[in-house]
């Protein structure tokens, strides 16, 4: 049972950290970037390719692999989403194409670059295991999951506590009205991505020992932590904390008690149970409307 | 060794290629480059021509170019081999690649592109080692004087009669299954976990490997995944507590790392055994050495030092300037094998005419047969039925302790 716990704890901390991504440039643009898998996936390849192939300092490889995270973010931003808000008739809906698109780019390029063979992303903390009710943990499991918790929690406590985040929050309800009242969305837009963007990269030094650097690998983290959103509820990081946590722990538990066949199945059983009960997930909060 | 891709796309392929074929070709690019010496070779018939021209839809540009990068230096230092020995029977030998993306329906189009445009070019055409690209040519080759060899396998071609001029230079999917069930007999073991990755090409191997378990008296426990899996904790877990006493993985990629990694993680020392698929990566490059101790890789012969043919010293040799060998020495010796079976097809028929040398093949001399040059099989000798190789047995594959692969090969080749 414990290990059952714990590897659905770390296979739901990926899930988490790309969920909190996803979020983040959600909350102020209303846009889902299904791109962030992919740059989860760009930060594994960028650790590898510091850390491995150049020999950098680690301290230097998180920093530039962070600066490099945000530039994709705002890229992203540039080349997918912004141009849509000029186009007459266009829909939020229609990011969700561009932003696949630009997964699609970048999986492309990372196979260019660094082929589809799996790369090895060294972790320089010790290699030492722990004991964990009775199981073994590796340290960079517990910087996974401690990044996986911290950040999203952080980041509820950022929108709900600073002017910025309470913009952020004031965008998601009315574009129009906030930008009346002095909101400058554009530049929440581009910071939402870049922030988006540095932790999705960061996350990626963190899941790529775990994982390995593999292009494909992407599209299934994308997917993944949208499910993850949709059980939390949209635009909540606690709620995608949550969602991603219970994606994680109910698929491992069917794998391991039922069949690997029906992970994915129990995920989208729970999906549906929880989306008939509570329409906005977990984390989502019923809009209440006078008439 | 063959590499997986989705029996899907493969079908869509097909239907493409029927398509593609009744509509004629269209113009598509291609990166097509010729190599090696003579001229262009083209001619409009390959039986007069002084050079044999070799078409090689290989992916050097896409998800797949790791495998078709390797399998291009062995077929390139296997043409080096025979011109510097002044052709095959006399015959210089011209080498035009156009890399297909791995893609089966590209690479179809390209090929047809290409036959249609060069009649009577080409000598012969080799499609690869993966699986879904060879399936997507089959029906494009039988429509033109041209043979073809593949390293594919006995699903690839049912009958002579739908591929007239494919042959396949390996025998049946369960070849290594035999070898991997017979190990696990001579261990002693009685229940045997079976983890499994859910691709088409793995899943048509468990259901063999499963029936040689039960005649050699072992049980299973299966415990499959999907290739989006980043951990198999659980699915390990789930083995640990059927009572596996080894576990036996049918996987590509990363998941070899996965499952070592799980086996630490559940404090379990179950000796574990990677398919041939799982085998054709250095597994080493994936997990520290403390971590793979104590499991095991098939393997052809050719990758291992002390059971290859004295042969491999002539790819190494031969290989184009600057290539290296980076995976298994199977996949280069993909490449090299169909240049040594169309040496011993024109040596035996004096002709490069696809009748003379698709009769020659199917009747290949003892020479032909037991060609020294030959890699992947001692043996060659093709099914009258569906041309696949016949002397490809159990005994062609090894079994060693998974080891770091230098130049293709691991260093310690004791059949554990």
């Amino acid at each position: 049972m414990g290990i059952v716990i714990i590897s659905g704890v770390i296979l739901g901390a990926v899930y988490v950290i790309v969920a909190t991504g996803l979020t983040l440039t959600a909350l102020p643009t209303g846009v889902f970037n299904f791109a962030q898998g992919a740059i989860v996936v760009g930060g594994s390849f960028l650790g590898y390719q510091w850390l491995t192939v150049v020999g950098m300092p680690f301290a230097l490889a998180l920093l530039v692999t962070a600066l490099a995270g945000a530039a994709v973010g705002v890229l992203c931003e540039l080349i997918a989403v912004r141009p849509l808000r000029w186009v007459r008739g266009a829909e939020s809906s229609n990011t969700i194409v561009t932003t696949v698109g630009v997964s699609t780019a970048l999986v492309g390029l990372y196979g260019v670059k660094w082929g589809y063979q799996p790369q090895v992303v060294p972790f320089p903390g010790p290699s030492v295991v722990f004991r964990l009710f009775g199981e073994s943990i590796s340290p960079v499991d517990i910087v996974l999951v401690s990044l996986a918790v911290v950040a999203p929690i952080a980041l509820h406590l950022w929108v709900r506590q600073t002017r910025r985040g309470q913009a952020c929050l004031a965008v998601a309800e009315n574009r129009e009205a906030s930008m009346l009242r002095g909101v400058n969305v554009d530049v929440l837009s581009i910071g939402a991505f870049a922030a988006a963007g540095t932790l999705g990269a960061l996350a990626g030094m963190a899941t790529g020992p775990i994982t390995y650097a593999i292009p494909t690998l992407g599209t299934a983290l994308a997917l993944g932590g949208f499910v993850a959103l949709a059980l939390g509820g949209s635009g909540s990081f606690t709620g995608g904390l949550i969602g991603g946590m219970l994606v994680g722990l109910v698929s491992s538990a069917a794998t391991r008690y039922i069949n690997a066949d029906y992970s994915d199945v129990g995920v989208l059983v729970l999906l549906l149970i929880t989306l008939a009960v509570r329409p906005k997930g977990f984390g989502g909060s019923a809009e209440t409307r006078r008439v | 060794m063959r590499i997986p891709r989705r029996a899907a796309s493969g079908l869509a392929a097909s239907i493409l290629v029927l398509s593609v074929g009744a509509c004629s070709s269209s113009g598509s690019s291609s990166d097509t480059s010729s190599s090696s010496t003579g001229g262009t070779g083209a001619s409009s018939s390959s039986a007069s021509s002084s050079t044999i021209n070799i078409l090689v839809m290989a992916d050097t540009t896409g998800p797949t170019k790791a495998y078709g990068s390797q399998e291009l230096a062995g077929l390139m230092a296997a043409v080096n081999y025979y011109n510097n020995k002044g052709g095959i029977d006399g015959h210089k030998v011209v080498v035009t690649h156009i890399s297909d993306n791995g893609d089966p329906a590209t690479s179809a189009s390209l090929l047809v592109n290409e036959l249609s445009t060069n009649p009577g070019k080409f000598t012969m055409v080799y499609g690869g080692a993966e699986g879904t690209v060879i399936q997507a040519l089959i029906p494009v080759i039988a429509r033109y004087p041209v043979i073809a060899a593949a390293a594919g396998d006995d699903s690839l071609c049912s009958s002579v009669k739908t591929c007239p001029h494919q042959f396949s230079q390996v025998g049946p999917n369960a070849l290594p299954q035999q070898t991997d069930a017979t190990w696990m007999q001579s261990k002693g073991y009685k229940k045997v976990g079976i983890l499994e990755e859910q691709i088409a090409f793995t899943e048509s191997e468990t259901p063999a490997f499963k029936a040689d378990l039960t005649t050699a008296g072992i049980s299973n426990s299966e415990a499959t995944f999907t290739d989006s899996a980043v951990d198999l904790t659980a699915e390990m877990s789930q083995l640990k507590a059927a009572g596996a006493q080894a576990v036996f993985v049918l996987a590509v990629g990363p998941a070899a790392g996965y499952a070592l990694k799980a086996r630490a993680a559940l404090n379990w020392n179950v000796p574990i055994l990677f398919d041939d698929a799982a085998s054709s990566f250095d597994i080493t490059t994936l997990v520290s050495k403390s971590l793979y101790a104590n499991s095991f890789q098939t393997l052809r012969p050719v990758c291992v030092a002390t059971l290859a043919s004295p042969a491999y010293k002539d790819l190494v040799a031969n290989l184009p300037a600057g290539t290296k060998i980076t995976l298994p020495a199977n996949l280069v010796a993909d490449g090299w094998d169909p240049i040594v079976m169309l040496d011993s097809a024109v040596t035996q028929a004096h002709s490069t005419n696809d009748q003379a040398l698709t009769s020659a093949l199917e009747n290949l001399d003892a020479a032909g047969q037991s060609n020294p040059e030959y890699l992947l099989t001692p043996k060659l000798q093709f099914s009258a039925t569906n041309h696949e190789n016949i002397a490809d047995v159990p005994g062609n594959f090894a079994i060693v302790p998974v080891q770091p692969i230098v130049n293709g090969q691991v260093a310690v080749g004791s059949k554990s």
